[in-house]
């Protein structure tokens, strides 16, 4: 039974011996440190763009718009915390992402990855839900003050535009929880296999 | 020796070795392999302050690459188009592939990810303990483990034409 093997490990090592090696060392630490850097930058990126909006909506609030009822308020403290809220579970799964040690043996590995993704997993579930009901009850809660510097058609505008948004929003992060599932799902397996 | 100068020298010393396992993981898909070997090595370079030596070079690069291709199928798992005909006519056309190398990336194509990237070790001529090491496999499992793949890929390679 171990013939074919035999002969397949022979086969392997003679091909091998007459590969060629392809790259150059400079080049590819160009390539490992630009690409090590950017990866760092896509992974907080979603801070950033959570950080400029939060200070998009203070700017907004304090300077162009500044509400004076205290529903207003709450509903501005409701947006705001929401968003914060979702930047501190952002840069906790960034830390907790970049912990992933690939250079541990494959059962800690995808120990690691497989704890990363059941994080993520609870976040999309009741956390996100709470999070974007919050932001939604907080911009609604603006209204009745909006109400009174706004014909009804601009308030139609206003209020249909965050429907819209939302839908969008909602679609984005509908595909982003799906794929982060399927990938829990395929590390389950992988897991499993390991330890089998 | 600097970072630089570590990071080169464990390159130019295991990129054949690195290449090999990621071809072989990729069923001999070569834009794949690229991906595969591009981000070892970006793995290596952000690991590498950290690497005290304790283990040998050679162990820890294994490590990174052979997590690299199994959390990799993150990615090309979804790619369902592509079909493994399609990578082994690829590598048909290639003139310097012999036969058996084909027919060797047809049968480990049919492996599991962790079993193909077990006998790419074993291929590699890994000593067990050191496939145990870079998996976190306990040695008896391994040896199950790799005694099912064998059979498997003997019975894959009999019923190959001939």
């Amino acid at each position: 039974m171990e013939d074919k093997f035999d002969q397949l490990k022979n086969s392997w090592k003679e091909a091998k011996e007459g590969q060629s090696s392809v790259g150059n060392s400079s080049d590819m630490l160009k390539v490992a440190r630009e690409n090590h850097n950017k990866s760092k930058k896509a992974q907080i990126g979603n801070v950033i763009v959570l950080s400029l909006v939060v200070i998009g909506l203070c700017a907004f609030f304090y300077f162009l718009a500044p509400l004076q009822e205290t529903l207003s308020r709450i509903g501005i403290g409701l947006m705001i915390g929401g968003l914060l809220v979702r930047i501190i579970i952002e840069l906790v799964s960034y830390q907790k992402a970049s912990k992933i040690d690939y250079s541990s043996s494959s059962t800690d590995t995808m120990q690691q990855a497989q704890t990363f993704y059941n994080y993520r997993k609870r976040i999309h579930g009741p956390v996100t839900i709470t999070i974007i009901a919050l932001y939604t009850i907080g911009f609604y809660a603006l209204t009745p003050e909006f109400s009174k510097y706004f014909d009804t058609f601009w308030m139609w505008m206003i209020d249909g535009s965050y429907v819209i948004i939302a839908i969008i929003l909602f679609l984005g992060i509908r595909k982003g929880v799906v794929q982060e599932m399927k990938d829990l799902k395929q590390i389950n397996e992988l897991q499993q296999s390991l330890s089998e | 020796m600097s970072l630089q100068q570590r990071f080169e020298t464990y390159y130019n010393e295991y990129q054949d070795m690195v290449r090999s396992l990621c071809l072989g993981y990729s069923k001999g898909d070569q834009d794949l392999t690229n991906d595969l070997v591009q981000e070892t090595f970006i793995k290596i370079w952000g690991a590498l302050p950290k690497f005290e030596e304790r283990s040998s070079a050679k162990t820890w690069i294994y490590r990174i690459c052979v997590n690299t291709c199994l959390l990799h199928i993150r990615k090309s798992k979804n790619k369902k188009t592509e079909a493994l005909e399609t990578n082994h006519s690829a590598i048909a056309d290639e003139p310097t592939r012999d036969s058996s190398y084909n027919e060797l990336y047809q049968a480990i194509g049919q492996l599991k990810e962790l079993d193909r990237i077990i006998i790419m070790l074993v291929l590699d001529d890994l000593p067990y303990p050191e496939i145990a090491e870079i998996t976190g496999i306990t040695e008896g499992n391994l040896r199950v483990k790799i005694s099912r793949a064998k059979q498997k890929l003997n019975k894959l390679l009999s019923n190959h034409g001939r």
